[in-house]
């Protein structure tokens, strides 16, 4: 070896390194293509980093500017129109992506032994994501941030004990205003991107360490792949990936050419009035679940409800234990991920038809 | 060496050691709490400008059972002309924080988002708002009104 390809090989060992991650490793026989929406989901967070970079040499993170300075970007910036609308609607996919990720994880009992903390590091991935959105999603002081933003934060003054004193925390005040942004502003670009890097490296180790899960098989308990075995990574799965993130592009950039205002309703389109109120507020798509739960069951209920769901959501593989993986094999369980898939969806209908 | 026998009794090295190590947590507790308790403080809502916490308005200025919106330390505040005096409510809902709308018709306040109705004194009349709507202080002066934060 020698160049200086050797000079950092010897310093680094990325050779063996590469070796052993890529070419030497393998997959388990019979893996398809779900396997590769987690590298979808890196790919799109990578996205994310590199097109909010971008935004942030023209955007002006204050409230009084804010509304004015996304105008600039869309209209005068060359290509600014282009870059965002990739940030706001590879976004919106990502969060879809995370949710298909999770259900089908949910559903081939892929979280069980020895992939727990990959289940737990993967929802904690899921709730730093829905962060992400919900404080990017205040950035442009629009009124539908203004007041989405109002109505979300709100909602956590039924938190027992400490809720009102969690609603000012989160606002910086009493009301959403200029230190709500700053705090959002803080999140959206220093600590959530951070943090969610971190459990995103902790995550893919684990998911490394413990090897991909075999596509579970009727009457069968595998959970791994004897050494050695398997279908290499490299060449075969680096293709496949990466034809299903050439997918999520294309995917991306139909919305963004064809359909560029799916997900900005009328109200994103005027400058935050913290004095009016316009009709029919509504959070985004991903939220309209926890929108529409409350107005059908007492709001303190929909509260125990949420922290019911949410606290099974990461306890799934200590409540379903048993070394059965296919979904039939594991009735309850399948039931179970099902009724809170059914309910996602259809709650999210009424709230959107609402 | 030790003899079996001395297996289980704590030897002076060990001593020390859980010592130390209690010595290490302790003070690793203690920056903790040295970091943290700034960090903790200065994430906390900074207090509010106390300055001003009332409004003067001129007492034609609001037509019989009319309303207007006036700011009030940054709040929204509907000043309401009942015919025998004033009312000023806080027009920030009780349920999840929108901003009331007064409706003259039927002199009522009513909420946007998700169809609270109170009456006129900020009582709920209906839909899911837990509390009445805030009341502020009216001061009746000649030719003019004044609104203060109660």
């Amino acid at each position: 070896m020698s160049g200086a390809a050797g000079w950092l090989d010897r310093r680094t060992g990325w050779r063996d390194f590469f070796r052993r991650h890529f070419t030497e490793a393998r997959l388990p026989v019979g893996s398809d293509s779900w396997l590769s929406l987690g590298w979808v989901l890196v790919f799109a967070f990578a996205l994310q980093i590199a097109t909010g970079m971008l935004l942030l040499l023209y955007f002006v993170p204050a409230p009084e500017q804010a509304f004015e300075s996304v105008g600039r970007i869309m209209s005068e910036v060359p290509y600014g129109w282009f870059v965002r609308l990739i940030h706001s609607h590879a976004a919106n996919w990502m969060v879809l992506g995370l949710f298909v990720h999770l259900f089908h994880t949910a559903l081939s009992g892929s979280y069980k032994a020895p992939r727990e903390l990959t289940w737990i590091t993967g929802c904690l991935l899921l709730l730093m994501v829905l962060g992400m959105a919900l404080s990017g999603y205040i950035l442009p002081w629009s009124q539908l941030s203004y007041w989405a933003t109002t109505v979300v934060t709100a909602s956590f003054r039924y938190v027992p004990f400490v809720g009102q004193e969690l609603v000012e925390w989160v606002r910086g005040g009493e009301l959403v205003g200029a230190p709500t942004f700053r705090r959002a502003f803080m999140a959206h670009v220093a600590l959530l991107p951070a943090g969610l890097a971190l459990v995103l490296v902790f995550h893919l180790a684990l998911a490394r360490r413990a090897g991909p899960a075999p596509p579970p098989v009727r009457g069968r308990t595998s959970s791994g792949t004897a050494p050695g075995a398997g279908i290499p990574f490299h060449p075969r799965f680096v293709l496949k990936h990466g034809i299903q993130i050439v997918l999520f592009l294309m995917l991306v950039f139909a919305t963004v050419f064809f359909a560029p205002h799916l997900f900005s309703p009328l109200e994103s389109f005027l400058a935050a009035d913290p004095f009016d109120t316009p009709p029919n507020v509504k959070p985004e798509w991903y939220l309209l679940w926890a929108y529409q739960l409350p107005r059908m069951v007492p709001e303190r209920l929909s509260l125990v409800l949420q922290g019911v769901a949410v606290t099974g959501l990461f306890a799934l593989p200590f409540l379903d234990r048993g070394p059965a993986r296919h979904p039939l094999d594991r009735p309850a369980a399948t039931a179970a991920v099902l009724l809170a898939l059914v309910a996602l969806v259809v709650l999210t209908v009424l709230g959107y038809l609402a | 060496m030790r003899n079996d026998d001395d297996r289980g009794a704590p030897t002076p090295v060990a001593d020390r050691r859980r010592a130390l190590q209690l010595l290490l947590s302790g003070s690793a507790v203690g920056v903790a709490a040295l970091v943290g308790w700034p960090v903790a403080r200065y994430v906390q809502p900074a207090p509010e400008d106390e300055a001003a916490s009332a409004v003067e308005l001129p007492d034609d200025e609001i037509g019989l059972w009319d309303a207007k919106l006036i700011a009030l330390r940054g709040r929204p505040v509907l000043v309401v002309n009942t015919g025998d005096g004033y009312e000023a409510i806080s027009a920030v809902c009780t349920h999840l924080g929108c901003i009331v709308k007064w409706k003259k018709g039927r002199r009522q306040f009513f909420c946007p988002c998700h169809g609270g109705r109170f009456d006129v004194e900020g009582r709920v009349l209906g839909g899911p708002a837990p509390r009445p709507l805030a009341r502020l202080e009216v001061e009746e002066l000649p030719g003019r009104i004044v609104v203060r934060l109660a």
